[in-house]
């Protein structure tokens, strides 16, 4: 790998740009990773298995109080 | 860093102990097939990359690689031991167990070392050419540093696929389509407060002493709840009725519709026809990969010219077309999905205890062919196959028997009635409250995915534009590379490039006979092939001068015919002089060529027995076939130096003559392959009187001291040199003149001011070869 690893910032910034709705979190996880090991191997199934929950937890934002405010909930 | 040794121990073909010591000089080492060449390589490879020998793993799929890596005679006891020594001192070491489990230490001294950059392979030189594409850019993406990257964009792309396996996507789309499908046929168009409302007030009229505070979905579950056990109370008549109820609750036509008119979007035949397109796209695809910079090209299809841009775009209008139609093809099978569940909720009305009589009634009537085909009909087989037969068969006799249900739930007691309505209201209500986090769940899913796809993407855009820049780094060594490898210009501009429009590719274009090539396998031979993924290679190690890391060549000039390789010792005197590198072969002309060609201040040069036996293992040779060699055989066995001598003379001699394109008068049958030193030494001499020339002064005159050394070295091979190889009777004396005299007619064709031999041709090989400084020169056709 070569040492300069700014690029997968940069990479990230360019994605988020075109999906905004992305948390920063998911971002964060997923910048961690790729600086890691995800590009010394091929991650075995039971990490991307927890990866990809994580990465879900990762993109819940704060929801609205719900119930008794007009909506179904 | 350089290697000083590598030891190894019952490892791969060594046995109690092999060892190849450098004393930090470059190796040229020769040894038969199996001689344990290769065995070096992957001590080294086995040190370098964490235990793993990529030709075995490939061989045991990753696992039992110690079948192939421990010598399969070690003694039951002992382990294989690897250890490298390198020039600062440090030193590497493995201990492998029988059953492959090993510990390492000092790993940390070859940090810096990769692989791909520095070990090449006769198996694959090739790899860098062969093949497709993608298989061009398996193969240099390595050697480029890069594949850290790929294994990133890889790793992205794993993880956007679990995510889709994970949170079921295409499970909950369809789940949520029937929860839609249901919200529309209970509530309209009501939004949300308007159900709440709905739900608030059954609530109050079925769970009156229930808590009002508790959320909308427990607000529904307790007036089902609730309903539930009125209805649990009911008499079999108020039973029947229920049941009737729920058939006539089916909206079967509905739901047939909606297959329908999926159906005649997609115009039947849809999966043929995907597969179809798919596979006529795919071809479209790699055949647009291919146009390169061409301005127009002909369409396959209709045999046009048209742009080449133009036809990308058309290829890429197509992909969405596809990805349209896939997405109506998903929406067709969620609806065949819903009406399955239909036929299996209105069989299992019909088929309730509750509504026998009434069946009955129906079946003397005019459904009996309607209950039998509602009988006959497999629900469940529906979703993989739901032909225009089953919808005819379904709307002429199963939507008469939802209509019977509709007109008998209207005679059903309005309590009946009623409360089947509040069941479903809150069922359905309920429903729609639980699918707001599942579409939460999608929402934030399919933005996830998208996400990861977008950053595969851009991982794919970074590892192409480095690759353009390593590309452009060493383009202009891999093309000088090739002219001294292939100085006859038939083949030359070879250019590594990035195709557009295409993921995980990189080609190589050329000029074969003045005509443009965008890939080397349309034209080049096996043995072009390899001489070109050696030069991209080497380009790459040259690339990395200062980093002095030993680069390993084993066996990489197989296919390279002899003059091809001879010019490689030049390449590597030429680019590498200040590197250590350690060459393997069982090439033996070429190794002698390279002993010849090669700075013996900066060579070493070894020779491997044959293998024998397991127990045995790898052995170096005491005899390397070297004067010196020979010369140490004289007190012991005068005759098997006398025998070592004309080996050597017998293959020397060959290499010049081939070199100095002597013409050998013909012989007959097998003896044209085996000539001897005489054949040649005659030639030589004959040829040598109007040939062979050193410069005097200012002009050249004929070498007569050569060809006198010639002579005498001749006539010593007659008479000695035969007659130790025939009745072993060589006395000491005779054998060191022998010694002398060939080595001195040898030492005529190395340059006394230069050092180097004759090896070097005018611009077109044509006139003469001669020595680097011109002192020496052989002028061909004088002869």
């Amino acid at each position: 790998m070569p040492n300069d690893e700014s690029w997968i910032g940069e990479r990230l910034q360019q994605c988020v740009k075109t999906h905004t709705s992305v948390s920063d979190a998911a971002v964060a996880r997923l910048k961690g990773l790729l600086e890691g090991e995800a590009h010394e191997r091929p991650l075995t199934q039971g990490e991307l298995l927890a990866t990809a929950a994580q990465l879900m937890q990762d993109m819940v934002k704060p929801v609205m109080p719900t119930d008794g405010g007009g909506n179904a909930n | 860093m350089r290697i000083e040794s590598v030891k190894m121990a019952w490892f791969r073909g060594a046995a109690v102990s092999a060892s190849l010591d450098t004393t930090s000089k470059s190796v040229g080492a020769y040894g038969e097939n199996g001689a344990g060449k290769s065995s070096f390589v992957d001590a080294v490879e086995f040190l370098m990359s964490d235990g793993k020998i990529r030709h075995l793993a490939h061989e045991y799929s990753g696992r039992r690689q110690e079948r192939g890596i421990i010598n399969t005679h070690t003694p039951k006891a002992e382990k294989a031991k690897l250890a490298v020594s390198l020039a600062d001192g440090a030193e590497v070491k493995a201990e492998i167990d029988q059953n492959g489990k090993y510990g390492c230490s000092g790993m940390e001294a070859l940090k810096d070392w990769d692989y791909g950059r520095m070990v090449l392979r006769q198996d694959e030189v090739a790899a860098f050419i062969h093949g497709t594409k993608g298989d061009k850019y398996s193969a240099l993406l390595p050697l480029f540093g890069l594949h850290p990257l790929e294994l990133a964009a890889r790793n992205v792309r794993q993880l956007a696929k679990e995510t889709e396996r994970q949170f079921e996507i295409t499970t909950i789309r369809d789940s949520l389509n029937q929860v839609e499908a249901n919200r529309k046929r209970i509530f309209d168009d009501d939004d949300d407060a308007t159900i709440l409302t709905k739900i608030n007030a059954l609530h109050a009229k079925h769970a009156p002493d229930k808590a009002a505070m508790v959320d909308s979905q427990t607000r529904c579950e307790e007036i089902t709840a609730a309903v539930e056990n009125r209805i649990a109370r009911f008499n079999a008549e108020q039973r029947r009725h229920l049941v009737i109820q729920s058939a006539a609750a089916v909206d079967l036509k509905a739901n047939i519709e909606s297959v329908q008119a999926a159906n005649a979007k997609l115009a039947g035949a849809v999966e043929p026809m995907i597969q179809e397109k798919l596979t006529a796209l795919q071809s479209a695809s790699a055949f647009a990969n291919k146009l390169g910079e061409q301005e127009d090209v002909k369409c396959p299809a209709c045999g046009r010219l048209i742009s080449s841009e133009a036809f990308r775009e058309h290829v890429s209008e197509e992909k969405k077309r596809l990805r349209d139609i896939l997405e109506i093809f998903n929406s067709r099978t969620a609806a065949v999905g819903v009406l399955s569940d239909s036929v299996k909720l209105l069989k299992s009305a019909y088929g309730k205890p509750d509504v026998k009589s009434w069946r009955d009634a129906l079946a003397n009537g005019d459904h009996d062919e309607n209950l039998k085909c509602l009988d006959a009909a497999n629900a469940e087989g529906l979703r993989t196959s739901c032909t225009n037969d089953d919808l005819t068969s379904f709307q002429q006799k199963l939507l008469p028997l939802v209509a019977v249900a509709v007109a008998a739930s209207k005679d059903a007691p309005p309590d009946v009635q009623q409360l089947s309505t509040d069941k479903n209201v809150a069922e359905t209500a309920r429903d729609v409250i639980k699918a707001r986090s599942q579409k939460d769940v999608l929402q934030r899913a399919v933005t996830l995915i998208s996400f990861l796809n977008a950053l595969e993407q851009g991982i794919r855009d970074e590892i192409k534009l480095r690759c353009q820049s390593v590309i452009n780094e060493i383009s202009e060594d891999i093309k000088a590379m090739w002219e001294v490898l292939h100085p006859n210009k038939a083949i030359r501009d070879i250019q590594l490039y990035v195709p557009k429009d295409a993921d995980k590719a990189i080609d190589i274009g050329l000029t074969f006979h003045d005509i443009k090539q965008d890939s080397p396998r349309l034209t080049l031979s096996e043995g072009n092939r390899n001489s070109l993924g050696l030069c991209i290679f080497l380009a790459m190690a040259k690339r990395e001068a200062d980093k002095d890391n030993p680069l390993l060549l084993d066996d990489v000039v197989v296919s390279l015919d002899r003059n091809h390789r001879g010019m490689i010792a030049e390449l590597l005197q030429k680019q590498f002089a200040k590197r250590q590198i350690i060459i393997f072969t069982h090439d033996r002309e070429w190794y002698t060529e390279l002993r010849q060609q090669l700075d013996p201040a900066a060579w070493i040069f070894k020779v491997l027995m044959p293998y024998e036996t397991p127990n045995l293992g790898i052995r170096w040779s005491a005899k390397t076939s070297t004067f010196d060699d020979a010369r140490a055989q004289l007190k012991e066995r005068p005759d098997a130096a006398g025998n070592d001598v004309r080996k050597i003379m017998d293959i020397e001699l060959a290499l010049f003559a081939d070199r100095l394109q002597i013409r050998m008068p013909y012989l007959r049958g097998e003896r044209n392959d085996r000539r001897m030193a005489h054949d040649f030494l005659e030639r030589f001499i004959a040829d040598g009187k109007t040939c062979f020339e050193k410069k005097d002064a200012k002009d050249y005159e004929i070498h007569n001291e050569a060809i006198e050394s010639f002579k005498r070295a001749d006539q010593l091979i007659l008479s000695w040199a035969n007659r130790a190889s025939h009745s072993f009777d060589l006395v000491r004396p005779e054998a060191t003149k022998l010694i002398d005299a060939c080595e001195q007619a040898l030492g005529f064709f190395k340059c006394p001011a230069c050092g180097k031999g004759i090896a070097f041709a005018d611009a077109e090989a044509k006139e003469w070869t001669q020595c680097q400084c011109g002192s020496i020169r052989w002028r061909y056709g004088k002869g």
